[in-house]
């Protein structure tokens, strides 16, 4: 199925570098599989967002599904 | 040693100075930065001393790190009683200039009296000299330094006040090298109070540092392994302005004057709109992150505009033209105003103008009227006279109370507290009022694994997190390295070359947080001020991840209570003689 990608700030380089991108991805597969295929080390992922609304890597993903991954951040 | 040991006192009444050695009991005791110079003004301000007046004092502290390789280390505490709240206030300001005062042989300056025409202070090395600035009066902030560079010398660094300042506009800022700003409480109206347009110094000293190549090695091995990661790299790939995004994900972007979480054209003024612009970089004194974005357009050019000043002035007026807020940006830099305060005193006149109980003319999203308020305030004109009253004082003459988005007369920075529970408590609690510099919980609760919309667990989370600030604006770094308190103590450690533990630390934090607060109770502060606008308590919020969201009031006289036990204070919020003596705070 085909899901929305999007990474932020320095997590850009886990991802395609062109801000939204499709990426198509097995069925029942949850954020954290997600997370591993990407590479994306834990230590440096802050916020996950999946259509505006904020889950923790047990998420199951589903078709059409817009990712955000928000990188750590210190400060206002 | 990593501290000159000198602090320079100027009389600005008399044109008297002179040089003092650095107490150094408070120097162990409160580091430096934020934490002495609170010491400073607490010991030496009488209490009831009207903050405008020639009484109250102006203080510019250093740190133990200014001056050194230590990365992000270049910021200047800048400590007064503040004209908008009552309360103490601090500040920190980027740039260059706190380590050229340390070079020039001073950790701190206190600034005292009032001079008797339009002046500027000139520091080099040992010459000190009050020196006249009538041709710098009425001039922009930004201009002021452009002039003392041609004047003095292009490497002089500065610090400056528009004429808001000179204006005693309570929410003037202090400016250096055009775009840095010691924001909020009105420190650039205390400057103007006393007549002081600018500051400059010139700096031909050195500091030492002790096991020089040890230390040099160790912080080349910080940069790798602390600051150039994922975890920081962020204010160098975006600034601040990459929070428009989160905040509207998590439903805690202040809009129309908080009156919503999200902003519908959010992706006008977030920072991939501001990429689009974005015309160069800068960065501090010893700082690698380089978070400062230049934007040009047609009309102006800004270092920034940072996420406060797109949430403020762009989000919560209705804005979504992002080269008006950068016009806007560029008008209170160069006027010398915090656009925090300013944009919030715009989008309550908005609210008050569209609920029909004062007309000021102004409706959200109307850009034309909105950019004509800085010049209004600045100089006091018009209804520039009404608004630069701030949101607390404009409250009181017309009413709104509910509505009017403040702590003690502090406005509220860009973070919805009814999304971020624990923030409601950091602006209740925080010793200049509404403030996300001295605990900011948004990332743990908003964007972390915390909930949100919960008190439990909250109280001692704003304690650790202030006590935290209070040390790392003591040392004095950026806002902006995440690091641990185990490497704070490291890097003291190696400078003071005795161990200084974890521990030792974070108790600093408290030492600091607890002397904060008796200053303010000296002024008569009680826990009646540590509250939040009728808004948060009694409007659920509409839209996005907050939707359905209140911060119930019981729930918040809970978590108030609960921090106050906490912290060792008792029911009104006042420290107990025991945790005063604990701490040796007296
Ligand atoms: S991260 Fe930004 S504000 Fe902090 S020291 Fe570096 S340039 Fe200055």
């Amino acid at each position: 199925m085909k899901i929305t990608i999007r990474f932020y700030g320095p997590l850009d380089k886990y991802g395609s570098q062109l801000g939204l991108y499709q990426q198509e991805i097995k069925s029942d597969f949850t954020l954290a599989q997600l997370v591993e295929q990407l590479g994306v080390p834990y230590s440096s992922l802050g916020l996950v967002v999946v259509n505006s609304v904020k889950r923790d890597v047990g998420y199951r993903l589903e078709e059409n599904d817009e990712v955000k991954f928000f990188p750590i951040i210190a400060g206002g | 040693m990593s501290y000159t040991g000198k602090l320079l006192r100027v009389n600005l009444t008399t044109g008297h100075s002179q040089v003092e050695e650095l107490n150094k009991q408070w120097a162990v005791d409160y580091i430096g930065g934020k934490g002495l110079g609170l010491k400073y003004l607490y010991e030496e301000l009488a209490p009831g001393v009207a903050p405008l007046s020639p009484d109250n004092k102006l203080i510019l502290m250093t740190g133990l790190f200014t001056g050194t390789i230590i990365p992000l280390s270049g910021k200047l505490a800048i400590i007064t009683k503040s004209p908008a709240t009552g309360t103490i206030l601090d500040c920190s300001i980027g740039g260059h200039f706190a380590a050229e005062l340390k070079y020039a042989g001073y950790d701190a300056v206190i600034l005292e009296g009032k001079a008797s025409k339009p002046s500027y202070l000139y520091i080099e090395d040992k010459i000190v000299e009050i020196r006249d600035a009538s041709e710098l009066w009425g001039q922009g902030a930004q201009e002021t330094e452009l002039i003392l560079r041609e004047k003095i010398n292009q490497e002089v660094k500065a610090l400056a006040i528009g004429p808001a300042g000179e204006n005693l506009v309570t929410m003037s800022c202090i400016t250096s090298e055009f775009y840095r700003q010691a924001g909020r409480g009105g420190v650039g109206a205390v400057m103007g109070s006393k007549n002081l347009k600018a500051i400059a110094v010139r700096g031909s000293g050195s500091i030492s540092v002790p096991n020089i190549k040890q230390f040099a090695s160790s912080m080349k091995e910080f940069m790798q392994t602390d600051i150039l990661t994922d975890t920081n790299l962020w204010a160098n790939t975006d600034g601040t302005a990459l929070l428009v995004d989160f905040n509207q994900d998590t439903g805690i972007l202040p809009t129309k004057n908080f009156q919503q979480g999200t902003f519908d054209d959010y992706q006008a003024i977030n920072s991939d709109a501001l990429k689009a612009v974005r015309s160069g970089k800068k960065g501090c004194f010893s700082c690698a992150l380089g978070c400062g974005n230049y934007s040009r357009t047609g009309r102006s050019t800004v270092e920034g505009p940072e996420y406060e000043t797109l949430a403020l002035g762009g989000s919560n007026c209705g804005i979504s033209d992002l080269e008006a807020i950068i016009e806007f940006n560029d008008l209170c830099d160069n006027l010398g105003m915090d656009t925090i305060s300013v944009g919030n005193v715009i989008a309550f006149a908005m609210e008050l103008t569209e609920k029909g109980i004062k007309d000021f003319g102004l409706r959200f999203g109307d850009v034309e009227a909105y950019l004509k308020i800085p010049g209004l305030i600045a100089a006091q004109v018009g209804i520039g006279v009404d608004l630069g009253l701030g949101v607390k004082k404009l409250s009181e003459k017309y009413g709104g109370s509910d509505f009017a988005m403040h702590v003690k007369g502090l406005e509220f920075p860009g973070y919805e507290p009814r999304g971020s529970w624990g923030m409601g408590l950091a602006y209740a609690t925080s010793d200049r009022g509404a403030c996300h510099m001295r605990a900011w919980p948004v990332a743990q609760e908003a964007y972390g694994d915390l909930d949100a919309f919960t008190v439990e667990g909250k109280a001692q989370l704003v304690i650790e997190l202030q006590h935290y600030n209070a040390v790392k604006f003591s040392l004095i770094l950026c806002d902006f390295w995440a690091l641990s308190l185990e490497t704070m103590g490291t890097i003291v450690s190696n400078l003071l070359e005795r161990t200084v533990t974890e521990q030792e630390l974070s108790q600093v934090g408290e030492r600091v947080v607890n002397l904060a607060r008796q200053f303010n109770v000296r002024e008569g502060f009680t826990k009646d001020n540590d509250t939040l606008p009728g808004r948060i308590f009694k409007e659920t919020l509409k839209t996005g991840a907050t939707k359905g969201q209140l911060l119930p009031l019981e729930e918040y006289e809970k978590m108030l209570a609960e921090y106050y036990s906490l912290r060792g204070w008792d029911r009104d919020g006042r420290p107990t003689d025991a945790k005063l003596q604990e701490l040796g705070v007296n």
